[in-house]
């Protein structure tokens, strides 16, 4: 009962012979279970080294000032704002898998819902450090909250989107901890259970007790369905809530209504980027090929495209609703954007954002594993640019010609941003080095439904309609786990 | 004689353990608990377990957790030191929709966390309560209490029947308790 | 019942002994050591039980009192006997001079840290220049001596004096020259103290000289009318003004007070009035008067004389040889000037800017044809302020080179750094054998000299001036000399023998010689800073016009001389004049109001011009004239110069004048010629591109509105049909809405109305601004990156003129040809205190709210710096500490000395890193008034509180007051037609109104 065998149409979410129960733990476990291999030293060298450097150039700033950064009087924000922007965004794909596919019951989820989540959690640790490292007195971040002071009735500003924007990110983070967390518990448990000694006291703090009881069970799947449902809302709020910081104001090029939606779409579009980016390396080095398959790479290619293409129509709409205002300043901000001084940042963005993913309408591409790698590469870059538009572009030029300037960066600049991805990926390779980088328990659900091997067990068993056996069999020709022989195998049936 | 407390029958294949339930309840064998190392669904059902209550304690936490925010936005910007700010009117309530809905939802998650760990005494350090180790890798655990049902022999054979890869004796409750 | 038993302790006082009854007094007393603590021992006094008790009850209160404010003060002492004249936290005000200028200085605990113009000094300027309000910081210059040296040591003045009057004794026993060289001298009283020292020494003579001299103009005049004098101009008699290459609202002769009485012709209650003077421009560098000219037309150096000998013959009929035959435009300008100007005969006025005596000598002849003289042009009140003869200068260094002269005083000459002939100076001191200097610090020429007598700052000093005919004004100290100075006239006495203290020396000159017949008393005086005397009756000047062939004859060939290679005008920056104030990091900082540099002098050139030079913008020029000095200075772009020419700023590139001063920019003195008796600004040299780039640090890198209308223009034609053209309020032409309901303002609604017209841009209210709110100095590196601090600026757009049309945009300027013909418009720009406004909705901690009296306030201490105000601010006027400016080693401009840091003023506190901060209306001068008014139980009068960008405006261009008050100037300014409210179209409500801009232009 367990095992509803769903249609032979839907390509398989699990290949591989003979898997069991059995061997899923130990593939998903192998990177927790041994000793780390040499990719993943190299990569925690690069990605650590590079976190020294966000250290150095973080407490650089904070000892002489913000003046070591570019800014200056006309341009207040740059790549700090930039980088908080971007950040938030590649986080917000791991909440929109977990929670609204879930919603969606789009099974392809459980095996990439893990590591999605958990670069979130990462992402906004790394836009959380911009918006303390920006201040100009960052010791004093915390009076961003309405804390009781000595000042008596000395409130917050509940008008300013920087205050939504704390309440927002905050409260994101911390329920997408929680939901990570929950997630975690029966992986950490099998872990548990399969280690010994000081290794398996750590692992059963952490595991909070778990015992796969019914209850348990059902409570748990309660939990993050509900959890999975308030999330949705709030991921979309978390966005539309920064591009507030930009819409609310009175700037050409930042005053206007259509950033929310924009906002969204241009995160979910980085953000499944990102998640790309890192999978197809993972699955590589953690030998995963058989839970993330060409499939869910697929799929994940046509988000990013259908995302890509949203945001694309949102650049065109905010050109012709600038012309369409009639207003002198809106339409000088944006020409300025295309033809001003900082024209190849504007066309840098509208290719690598619109350009690039329109490609992967060709299935070549969509299924190629180094093409996919390099356009999601090629996307953040872009995405990065577009904020960088959005925030320097319209600044540096706004209403009093007297007061336009350039923005140049500084070292200190880049070596806060460059350093905040080695922060980023420090904090990945050491999660997937100490924690499951699978959900094991959601992708067993799979192993009886959406596996190969059940798939051509119901193939060999015989009554299934040809034409449709075939339609199988021709998917899997891309999947890069299933060799030529399973395939002529099961055409032979 | 009989100093084991519970009689483990372990299987391979959820489906086998639903065959185990049914057999076991056909014989009007009570059933302690079952533990899996994933949900398997409908078998709450088969065990009488009653659909959980935790969504009408997320409701309620969402609803304290709106208040909450409202009346801290409603306080400070306007009953403790209302002010002008850009010529806005201190109770501006377009500018109040944010927070107080990030409010919502965090108290709403935290709070319906609190209730699922604090009902299932899920804790940083809680001994883990495991019947079998293999619980939570391969193994679909089925446990009868020794003491309720008398006839062990009959039971070992109906799990073996059902397909129980291997049926234990266990005198501690938990084999795993620390 | 009180009962009268007595106990007594012991039979002594029972008995009451003497010995007892001596004790007994002093039994609890104990006098408080005031006397010591305050003499030499200081505190390491013993101090008594009960003393230490008060000090430590005195000492907590301290603490915590100075534990309130974040400043940069690190010790605050409190007075142990508090001098009555002084309540800490109240001012003082003392009636002093500046340059001539009777001032009132602000102190605050006994030290100077404000210059305001005297209001009470009718007729008298009643604004001040940047250097003026900068000139407070001179003060606390840490570059300057603190003692007497002689060879380069320290020595005490005694020793001092010793030597110096063996040396003067010396060259009297050998009947040698004695020389006292000096930049104009006006001072009664110094002049009487010099008397006094060539009473003792008959062979001392005062050599007067100025580095930038107007000798043309007093050997002009002496020629012309025998009096060789430099008049005193009076524009506000002025209907027509014209200017040939005279910067006279900027720094030729007394700007600020010509702009005073230009703009009383121009501004918006002679608009009111229906009338505006009209002012026509010839020059060839962009000068500030150029910029505020109805009708500018570029010319070159050489093209002066014969243009002046065009409009004399267009006046007067006859045709003098040599008349402007090139430069078509400025001939048909002439003609029309002609017309102008015979139209307008006796409220006309023509100036030359050039020291050359024909050129004067013709001028003067124009304005007698105009009957200028005794209308617009003041003979018999002239002025003294440039007394300076380049002649005497020279023909001093002939007699120190023949070796007639033996001892030598420089006082306020520097010709080692602005002598245009170096080497003759070093020759000739060379000969001289006892040179001393009076300079405050070891300059170019003092560092070279036996000894230097350092002087005192002016505002330790007592004296008096007298800078125009019937005006006497004083000068009196408002700190103790800060170091081991002395003054001047003191050194002059005691070396005569005088044993009287100046003081008394200036006292009795005035009570004896001034204040006779006068019923003011010396104490009057010093309470009012000047007295006037009433001017001289104007009386008739003849002039013999046969004369003008030879003057003709003079141009034609200078003229020639001229027409060569590139011609160079050298001209004073409005910030640093001749360089006197050259160590003075307010003025270095002061953009400048035309090109918005700071912090370096340049060559400006046409950028067509600089084109065909194979120059562009960052790119440096080698300028090297024929006597072989080159000098390799940035290139500026500067529309409106005229093609061919470059123009370069003096007092810059100093070597030995202080930490902030020294090498910024470079010395363009040794371009100056000496030609026939006068020093020649006009000169020409060959530029060549050098090697390398150089970024000029501007306040302002777009120049244009890109059509903007934020300024609004029309012509005084236009104007008068309709006063309101091209002003207008968006709420007219559009319907608004309001989303939220105004918030009342019951007491006050302070705004500001600022008047396009009478702006010149002359930037003193920026200085003035930055002095009375502790702006730090950020330095050229800092300003390149466009962190420049100040709360006020002004904006300076170009439109450039091209057949008939005037273009403002980017990219349709590129395309012309023409960039000769500019018109300019200042913007002064600081928070609009916005009723709407942006950067308070956004900031996240309530840092920056609205006052119940329209003001945006700036909560330093509640600021942790997000910077998002900033950035939504339409107006760009908020400004970030990037840096920890009054701690930082790198910002070593004034703020980081403890000494230098007396200058700040105590109501403002000192902005701490990552803090945002920007104009308050001066809200501690709001709070003052209101707090005085309150004290003297009365309601505040409109004019009780001015600003100090207000109060140092000589234009009163900027109009301060409360909006609630129907009856108060700004309300009535703010009804005036010509006001709009700039971008009032994204409704944030600004609350400074700005008056169209109006020019009185022929097209009209």
């Amino acid at each position: 009962m367990s095992s509803h065998n769903e249609s032979i149409l839907r390509e398989p979410l699990i290949t591989g012979k003979d898997i069991t129960y059995a061997k899923i733990t130990d593939d998903i476990l192998l990177p927790v279970e041994n000793k780390p291999n040499r990719a993943w030293w190299i990569g925690f060298i690069l990605a650590a080294l590079g976190a020294l450097l966000w250290v150095f150039s973080v407490g650089y700033t904070f000892w002489t000032g913000i003046g070591a950064w570019g800014l200056n009087k006309t341009v207040g924000w740059a790549w700090d704002i930039t980088d908080f922007v971007w950040w938030v965004g590649i986080g917000h794909a791991g909440t929109l898998i977990s929670a609204v596919l879930l919603i969606f019951r789009q099974n392809w989820r459980n095996s990439i819902n893990r590591s999605a989540e958990a670069m979130t959690i990462f992402a906004v640790i790394c836009a959380a450090t911009y918006v303390v490292a920006h201040m100009g007195r960052p010791w004093l971040a915390y009076w961003i909250f309405p804390l009781p002071n000595q000042f008596g009735s000395l409130w917050v500003n509940f008008n300013s989107p920087l205050v939504w924007d704390a309440f927002a990110i905050s409260t994101y983070f911390t329920v997408s901890l929680v939901f990570w967390y929950c997630g975690l518990l029966p992986d950490i448990a099998s872990v548990r259970d399969r280690a010994a000694g000081l290794k398996r006291r750590i692992y059963s703090i952490m595991s909070f007790g778990w015992n796969g009881s019914v209850k348990t069970w059902q409570r748990f799947e309660i939990v993050s369905l509900i959890l999975a449902g308030i999330s949705t809302p709030l991921v979309l709020s978390v966005h539309t809530i920064v591009s507030m910081d930009f819409a609310t104001s009175v700037i050409p090029g930042w005053h206007t209504t259509i950033f929310p939606p924009y906002f969204v779409a241009g995160a979910i579009f980085s953000g499944f980027a990102m998640v790309q980016t890192l999978l197809l390396v993972m699955r590589k080095v953690m030998n995963f090929e058989n839970y993330i398959t060409m499939f869910h790479i697929e799929s994940m290619n046509k988000i990013i495209m259908a995302t890509g293409s949203i945001v694309g129509i949102a650049y065109l709409t905010e050109l012709f609703i600038a012309w369409y205002s009639g207003s002198e300043y809106e339409m000088y901000a944006f020409a300025n954007r295309i033809a001003g001084p900082y024209w190849w940042a504007y066309w840098t963005m509208m290719t690598c954002n619109v350009i690039s993913p329109q490609l992967f309408w060709f299935k070549k591409i969509r299924t190629s594993i180094p093409i996919s790698w390099v356009l999601s590469i090629v996307v953040n870059i872009g995405m990065w640019f577009e904020r960088f538009v959005i925030i320097v572009t319209s600044l540096h030029r706004d209403y009093l010609p007297s007061s336009w300037a350039m923005f140049y960066p500084t070292w200190t600049d880049v070596g806060v941003f460059v350093g905040s991805v080695g922060l980023f990926f420090t904090m990945f390779l050491l999660f997937i080095r100490f924690l499951p980088g699978i959900a094991i328990a959601e992708v067993k659900l799979l192993l009886k439904s959406a596996s190969l091997q059940q798939k051509s067990k119901l193939i060999k068993e015989g009554h299934l309609d040809k034409g449709q056996v075939e339609f199988f069999t021709n998917s899997l020709t891309k999947f890069d786990s299933v060799t030529e022989e399973e395939i002529k195998e099961l055409e032979t049936k | 004689m009989s100093n084991f407390k519970y009689i483990i029958g372990s299987f391979a294949d959820p489906d086998e353990l639903m065959d185990g339930i049914d057999r076991l309840q056909a014989n009007n064998v009570s059933i302690y608990d079952c533990f899996t190392p994933m949900p398997i669904h409908g078998i709450e059902a088969k065990l009488g377990v009653k659909p959980s209550r935790l969504p009408i304690a997320a409701f309620c936490f969402g609803l304290l957790g709106g208040t909450l925010g409202f009346s801290l936005l409603y306080y400070t910007m306007f009953y403790d030191w209302p002010m002008n700010i850009g010529g806005k009117p201190a109770l501006p309530l377009p500018d109040f929709v944010p927070v107080t809905f990030e409010c919502t939802i965090l108290i709403t998650a935290l709070g319906m966390v609190a209730t699922f760990f604090y009902r299932n005494h899920l804790f940083p350090g809680r001994a883990p309560r495991v019947m079998d180790l293999r619980a939570t890798d391969d193994r679909f655990i089925l446990a009868v209490d020794a003491n309720d049902n008398a006839d062990h022999l009959k039971i070992e054979t109906l799990l073996k029947e059902a397909g129980a890869v291997e049926v234990k004796y266990n005198e501690r409750k938990y084999v795993s308790y620390e | 019942m009180d009962s009268n038993k007595k106990y007594w302790k012991g039979l002594e006082e029972l008995q009451q002994t003497p010995a007892f009854v001596e004790k007994s007094k002093g039994e609890f007393s104990e006098s408080i050591p005031v006397e010591d603590v305050l003499s030499e021992a200081g505190l390491s006094t013993r101090t008594p039980r009960r003393d230490f008790l008060k000090a430590l009850g005195f000492g907590l209160g301290a603490v915590t009192l100075a534990a309130c404010e974040r400043t940069p003060a690190h010790k605050a002492i409190p007075y142990l006997i508090k001098p009555e004249e002084i309540t800490p936290g109240v001012p003082n005000f003392y009636a002093s001079s500046f340059k001539g200028q009777s001032v009132l200085v602000r102190t605050r605990e006994g030290r100077p840290i404000l210059l305001e113009a005297n209001p009470s000094a009718v007729g008298l300027n009643c604004g001040t220049d940047a250097s003026a309000q900068a000139s407070i910081l001179d003060l606390y210059d840490t570059s300057k001596l603190k003692a007497p040296k002689f060879k380069g040591a320290d020595i005490s003045w005694d020793e001092l004096d010793t030597h110096v009057v063996t040396a003067l004794d010396a060259a009297k026993a050998a009947g040698k020259q004695i020389r006292i060289v000096s930049s104009t001298i006006n001072s009664p009283s110094t002049i009487a103290a010099i008397a006094r020292f060539t009473e003792k020494y008959p062979t001392a003579r005062l050599v007067e000289v100025e580095a930038v001299s107007y000798s043309g103009i007093l050997k002009a005049n002496q020629n012309s009318f025998g009096k060789s004098v430099v008049p005193y101009y009076r524009f506000d008699n002025a209907d027509v003004i014209v200017s040939v290459a005279a910067d006279f609202l900027g720094t030729w002769l007394s700007g600020e007070e010509h702009t005073q009485q230009y703009i009383s012709n121009r501004d918006y209650k002679s608009l009111q009035k229906g009338k505006m003077s009209r002012h026509i421009q010839f020059e060839g560098g962009m000068s500030l008067t150029g910029t505020n000219a109805d009708v500018r037309v570029a010319i070159k150096p050489s093209e002066e004389g014969p243009l002046l000998i065009a409009l004399y013959n267009a006046i007067t009929g006859s045709n003098l040889p040599g008349a402007l035959s090139s430069n078509q435009k400025a001939q048909t300008a002439l003609k029309l000037v002609a017309q102008e100007l015979q139209q307008a005969r006796g409220r006309a006025v023509v100036v030359a800017g050039s020291n050359e005596v024909a050129i004067q000598t013709l001028t003067n002849a124009i304005n007698v044809a105009l009957q200028s003289y005794g209308s617009t042009i003041d003979l018999d009140n002239p002025s003294y302020q440039y007394k300076g003869d380049d002649e005497a200068f020279a023909s001093f260094l002939a007699e120190a080179n023949r070796g007639d002269v033996d001892v030598a005083f420089f006082w306020e000459s520097n010709p080692l750094y602005n002598y245009p002939n170096q080497e003759a100076v070093k020759a000739a001191l060379s000969k001289i054998k006892f040179k001393l200097s009076f300079s405050d610090r070891e300059d170019e020429t003092a560092s070279e000299l036996d000894a230097i007598a350092p002087n005192h700052n002016f505002l330790e000093s007592w004296g008096d001036a007298h800078p125009r005919g019937g005006y006497y004004t004083i000068v009196q100290p408002t700190i103790n000399p800060v170091y081991n100075t002395r003054q001047v006239e003191h050194s002059l006495l005691l070396w005569a023998g005088e044993k009287t203290d100046y003081y008394t020396f200036v006292k009795n000159n005035w009570e004896q010689q001034l204040l006779v017949g006068s019923s003011k008393t010396w104490k009057d005086v010093l309470q009012t800073g000047f007295e006037y005397k009433g001017d001289q009756p104007a009386t008739t000047y003849s002039f013999d016009f046969s004369t003008l062939g030879a003057v003709a004859n003079t141009l034609a060939s200078h003229s020639k001389a001229l027409a060569k290679d590139v011609e160079v005008q050298l001209y004073q920056s409005i910030a640093l004049k001749d360089g006197k104030q050259g160590n003075n990091a307010y003025l270095h900082e002061l953009p400048d109001p035309v090109s918005k540099v700071t912090w370096d002098n340049y060559a400006a050139l046409n950028p067509k011009f600089a084109e065909s030079l194979g120059l562009g913008e960052n790119s440096l020029v080698e300028v090297a004239d024929d006597s072989g000095y080159k000098v390799t200075l940035p290139v500026l772009m500067q529309p409106g110069q005229a093609m061919g020419t470059v123009s370069i700023a003096l007092g810059y590139g100093r070597t030995k004048v202080g930490k902030a001063g020294n090498n910024v920019g470079k010395n363009a003195y040794p371009f100056v010629k000496l030609v026939n008796g006068t020093l020649q600004f006009n000169t020409t040299a060959k530029l060549t591109k050098a090697s390398g780039n150089y970024e000029l640090a501007q306040t302002q890198t777009h120049h244009t509105i890109e059509g903007r209308n934020i300024i609004r223009e029309t012509s005084f034609a236009k104007y008068k049909e309709n006063p309101g053209h091209n002003a207008g309020s968006w709420t007219d032409s559009h319907k608004t809405y309001d989303l939220w309901n105004k918030y009342e303002q019951p007491g006050h609604k302070w705004v500001m109305a600022i008047d396009l017209n009478a702006c010149t841009g002359c930037g003193s209210c920026i200085v003035a601004c930055n002095v009375e709110n502790n702006i730090p100095v950020v330095g050229r590196d800092e300003v390149r990156r466009r962190r420049e601090m100040h709360w006020m600026r002004i904006d300076r757009y170009y439109a450039i003129e091209q057949g008939g049309e005037s273009f403002t945009e980017e990219d349709e300027i590129r395309h012309l040809d023409d960039m000769e013909n500019v018109s300019v418009v200042h913007q002064p720009m600081m928070c609009q205190h916005c009723e709407h406004a942006p950067c308070e909705t956004v900031c996240p901690v309530l840092a920056t709210v609205h006052s119940s009296e329209g003001l945006n306030h700036m909560a330093y201490n509640r600021c942790f710096g997000t910077r998002y105000c900033a950035n939504n601010c339409p107006y760009k006027v908020r400004r970030f500490n990037w840096f920890n400016y009054w701690n930082d080693s790198r910002f070593d401009n004034y703020l980081n000395n403890e000494f230098t840091q007396l200058v700040l003023n105590p109501d403002v506190v000192s902005r701490s890193r990552g803090v945002m901060e920007k104009c308050s209306m001066c809200i501690q001068r709001i709070q003052a008034g209101k707090l005085k008014a309150k004290i003297e139980k009365r309601t505040l009068k409109d004019g009780d509180i001015k600003l100090a960008c207000s109060s140092a405006c000589s234009a009163n261009a900027i109009i301060f007051g409360d909006a609630n008050d129907p009856n108060s100037e700004v309300s009535k300014a703010l009804k005036n037609e010509r006001v709009y409210y700039v971008l009032e179209e994204i409704n944030v409500q600004p609350g400074i109104g700005y008056m169209t801009k109006v020019r009185n232009t022929y097209e009209a």
